[in-house]
């Protein structure tokens, strides 16, 4: 296993633990984009650029930008 | 006064480079896309992944107009349609192969052209462009219904 390999899997596994913990939603939010990102790369370096690229353009574009609208609709959970 | 007035400017000026970028990766998001549905058939990718590249464009444009920019740019009417011609060229090629007497979704007409070349695997060209077609209407209109959500004041 290669070192890019394993950095890509720290991040995801940090990743995945802050949107799990943190309190604030757009930070969620956020880091849940960066997992989506890593596990594309993942895929890349696993040698599935196919699913890669469904993984990248759902994972770390399209959703975090319906649950920003969502967000945006709730003005941020206040009132 | 004069605190209001240099807020005004520096919002404009992170317009303008919203603006520029945007401008800069439409054209670059659009031939990337059409790119991956078309070669779906010799490089990584296909119908679904080209489809949800190009509907990126709707969250660009609405990044650096807004939701008149998106009602000047696109027109749903026609999208609807587009949706459904795609879902009916994808039945279609997938009758074709019963009415050329083989199963379901068959590649009928094959044997055309070389190995590598664009035009060379007969029906499986036309059913990625036809899902691509579907995949790519069907998310910009669902973007665009949700961003209008944006515009509408409750209470």
């Amino acid at each position: 296993m290669s070192i890019v390999n394993t950095l890509v899997i720290i991040g995801m596994v940090v990743c995945a633990i802050v949107t799990a913990t943190v309190d604030d939603v757009l930070s969620c939010i956020i880091s849940m984009g960066a997992l989506g990102s890593f596990v594309a790369l993942e895929f890349l370096l696993l040698h599935a650029p196919d699913v890669a690229i469904a993984e990248g353009s759902v994972g770390a574009v399209l959703t975090p930008v319906i649950f920003i609208i969502a967000l945006k609709k709730v003005k941020g959970g206040k009132e | 006064m004069k605190q209001n007035k240099k807020e005004k400017k520096e919002k404009k000026a992170k317009n303008i480079i919203i603006k520029c970028g945007c401008d800069f990766l439409l054209p670059i998001t659009l031939v990337l896309g059409m790119y991956i549905i078309l070669h779906g058939h010799l490089s990584p990718g296909g119908g679904f992944q080209g489809g949800v590249v190009v509907s990126a464009a709707v969250v660009l444009v609405f990044l650096a107009y807004g939701n008149d920019g998106i009602r000047k740019t696109f027109a749903p009417d026609k999208m609807k349609v587009t949706e459904n011609i795609g879902s009916l060229m994808y039945t279609f090629f997938g009758l074709l192969g019963i009415l050329m007497g083989a199963n379901f979704c068959r590649n009928a007409i094959f044997n055309i052209g070389n190995p590598g070349d664009l035009y060379s695997s007969g029906t499986i060209f036309w059913m990625n462009f036809s899902v691509g077609l579907k995949v790519m209407m069907g998310i910009g209109f669902m973007l665009i219904v949700m961003l209008r959500v944006l515009d509408v004041k409750n209470e």
